[in-house]
């Protein structure tokens, strides 16, 4: 048994840290943008059948499972499991818990990074009088690490780095020093903001500081009821999939918080009040910042057009230019809450997924507290800094693809089966309501029961086979062309265009399209291509010979220039061979815990 | 801002509000478990 006696300071603090895990970039990045993109109004129905049928239940599996982890001294998602079942399998399911986080903890700390930076950039002013070409050229630039807009050399690096070194030390300082005392500092603080920049989108009128319509049209364009859209599979499965990863499911944080608690305190209650405190943030406040802002200076149609980029396309390019046209001050002051929102969403986030690692380097091998986070600190490190020097080949959108999606899927369909079908929902539902200051209504044991695990089933077949271009209509007996976006169309690398081979002589057009220009900036070289699906640029060195010309058009497939190429393919096939090896070393090691486990055991 | 969008608006939001607020207030109120105390 585990040594740990660590201990929750109080009931208002495990509150905030397990809604400050859940409150992270998507409840104000992605939520909106799902919402846009599936039906406005009509998304909501959905959206609350899931964290009914699917959320709610997940987080009383999640709760439940991590109390009575932690009543056998274990922390950690892979020995929580243990402890639920002996089977080994189950064991390396929970190490799952591990792999997502560090990889998840990976790139998030990176993302987390751009806004602190920022929210120095909002503070100093860099953009004060950028057009919205220059902020958004910023924000590649700022991802292009061997350049410096801003005289800071390696500046996303060092930005990266204070933010991983910000991290650590919180999560040295202990379960009521640290992340405690972070949480109660950074979701009143996030709550403020997020007040602040709701009140400026209801009161933004037509006419005034530059915007061209009201944010009630914002409003009104994100609530209006599409009731087609409820007939389409995508819509149900993407209000899911929202669901799922808002309230930070599947990822092993919430049983690792769980784990701190005493055997007879309750879980009831506190697992729907912090969903509902997510939902309050990602309803009200994530619903109300970005699109109706953007609507009222960009108009529906250009939006629309911005969301097709994601959350971080609008929020990192767009609305440090809209900030600005209120003036120098409350534009300040508006940058720094919305991007300050978003690190305190993040940083309450990323500690929360260093805790299940910090708490397994001690229930497997008896490392302490600092040593372990140090640890922690050194292998996000080491995993993040592919992210950083090749965001752009692809590798970032690799780690949040399997590592960031693909595992937590995977962990918690299993976490639903081995509650619901191994265990047994009758000891589920005592564990449930063991020491609860409220009753869950009965309906959810049957839920529990039947709807969320084939609920889950049934999400990951459809992701594993999802027909092209979310279009269910072509399913059928005899077979189905596949999305590029899932995971059988991952793996066979769909939708990765002309330039398939990992080393090659010749870099190909990966659109139809007319070459925009050609020029250097910072030391590169850059052919951008403008095509029905927007503007991309290319970087190409200086001994690569161009094959065309300013104002040429050019065909999918058509040379752009000779010389020696490296890829993005060969960035992601090594990305996914790194994440596969990953996982089995984890698996080793968790294995090489337990031996150590049972050696304790076996003295006791 | 047009009606349906406002009805369906007002009901999710207040609906969470007032949950969330009604989870908290019984969560402050509620009684440190007794067994936990006697635990310590």
């Amino acid at each position: 048994m585990a040594q740990n006696t660590e201990r929750w300071g109080s009931r208002l603090g495990l509150i905030l840290a397990m809604a400050g895990n859940a409150v992270g970039l998507g409840n104000f990045l992605r939520f909106p943008i799902q919402a846009v993109q599936n039906g406005g109004g009509a998304f909501i129905i959905p959206y609350i059948v899931s964290f009914v049928l699917l959320g709610l239940p997940l987080l009383l599996v999640e709760w439940s499972t991590g109390r009575y982890g932690g009543s056998f001294g274990y922390n950690s998602p892979p020995y929580i499991m243990r402890s639920l079942n002996k089977r080994k399998l189950w064991m390396y399911i929970g190490g799952l818990g591990l792999f997502s986080n560090v990889i998840i903890a990976a790139y998030y700390c990176y993302i987390e990074s751009w806004t602190m930076s920022y929210v120095y950039h909002s503070i100093i002013g860099t953009f004060r009088g950028m057009t919205e070409g220059q902020v958004s050229a910023f924000f590649d630039n700022y991802l292009d690490v061997g350049v410096s807009t801003t005289g800071i050399p390696y500046e996303a690096l060092l930005f990266y780095l204070l933010c991983l070194a910000l991290n650590i030390w919180i999560l040295s300082r202990g379960l009521q020093k640290g992340i405690e005392k972070v949480a109660k500092i950074c979701m009143p603080l996030l709550l403020v903001f997020g007040i602040f920049l709701v009140v400026k989108a209801f009161t933004l009128k037509a006419g005034t500081d530059g915007a061209v319509y009201d944010g009630t049209v914002g409003f009104n364009f994100l609530w209006t009821p599409q009731f087609d859209s409820l007939r389409n599979p995508k819509v149900w499965l993407a209000a899911a999939g929202q669901i799922f990863f808002t309230l930070s499911l599947g990822m092993g944080c919430i049983q690792c918080y769980a784990s701190y608690l005493r055997k007879n305190d309750d879980i009831a209650l506190n697992a729907m009040t912090t969903g509902f405190t997510n939902e309050l943030c990602e309803i009200i406040i994530g619903s109300s910042i970005i699109i109706p802002i953007s609507i009222g200076y960009f108009g529906i149609d250009k939006v629309i057009e911005l969301t097709g980029m994601g959350g971080f396309g609008l929020g990192f390019r767009s609305l440090p230019f809209l900030f600005g046209q209120w003036g120098s001050v409350i534009g300040a002051v508006a940058g720094t809450a919305f991007f300050g929102l978003l690190f305190f969403a993040g940083i309450t986030s990323t500690v929360a997924m260093g805790s299940p690692v910090v708490a397994f380097l001690n229930d497997g091998f008896g490392w302490k507290r600092k040593k372990s986070t140090l640890m922690f600190g050194l292998i996000i490190f080491l995993l993040g800094l592919p992210t950083v020097l090749f965001f752009q080949k692809g590798v970032f959108d690799q780690y949040d693809y399997w590592g960031g999606t693909v595992a937590l899927f995977v962990f918690a369909m299993f976490e639903a089966i081995l509650f619901s079908w191994v265990i047994g929902v009758d000891k589920g539902w005592k564990m449930i309501h063991q020491g609860a200051d409220i009753k869950v209504p009965k309906v959810f044991k049957y839920i529990l029961k039947y709807v969320t695990p084939v609920m889950l089933i049934v999400i990951f077949l459809a992701a594993l086979v999802k027909p092209k271009n979310d279009d269910w209509s072509l399913i059928s007996i005899k077979g189905w062309p596949v999305d590029n976006t899932s995971i059988i169309g991952e793996l066979k690398h769909q939708g990765i265009g002309p330039n398939d081979k990992w080393i090659a002589n010749e870099f190909y057009a990966e659109n139809t399209g007319v070459v925009d220009s050609i020029y250097s900036q910072h030391g590169r070289n850059y052919i951008c291509i403008s095509s029905a699906k927007g503007n991309k640029c290319y970087t190409f060195s200086n001994d690569d010979k161009l094959q065309v010309k300013v104002g040429q058009e050019v065909k999918t497939g058509d040379v752009l220039y000779q010389g020696r190429v490296v890829n993005n393919v060969f960035y992601i096939d090594i990305s996914r061979i790194f994440l596969l090896l990953l996982f089995m070393f984890i698996c080793l090691v968790v294995w090489k815990g337990s031996k150590n486990i049972q050696r304790k055991e076996t003295k006791l | 801002m047009n009606t349906s969008a406002l009805a369906i608006m007002l009901t999710v939001q207040l609906s969470v509000m007032v949950m969330t607020i009604y989870l908290f207030v019984r969560m402050l109120k509620a009684k440190p478990n007794k067994e936990n105390t006697e635990d310590e």
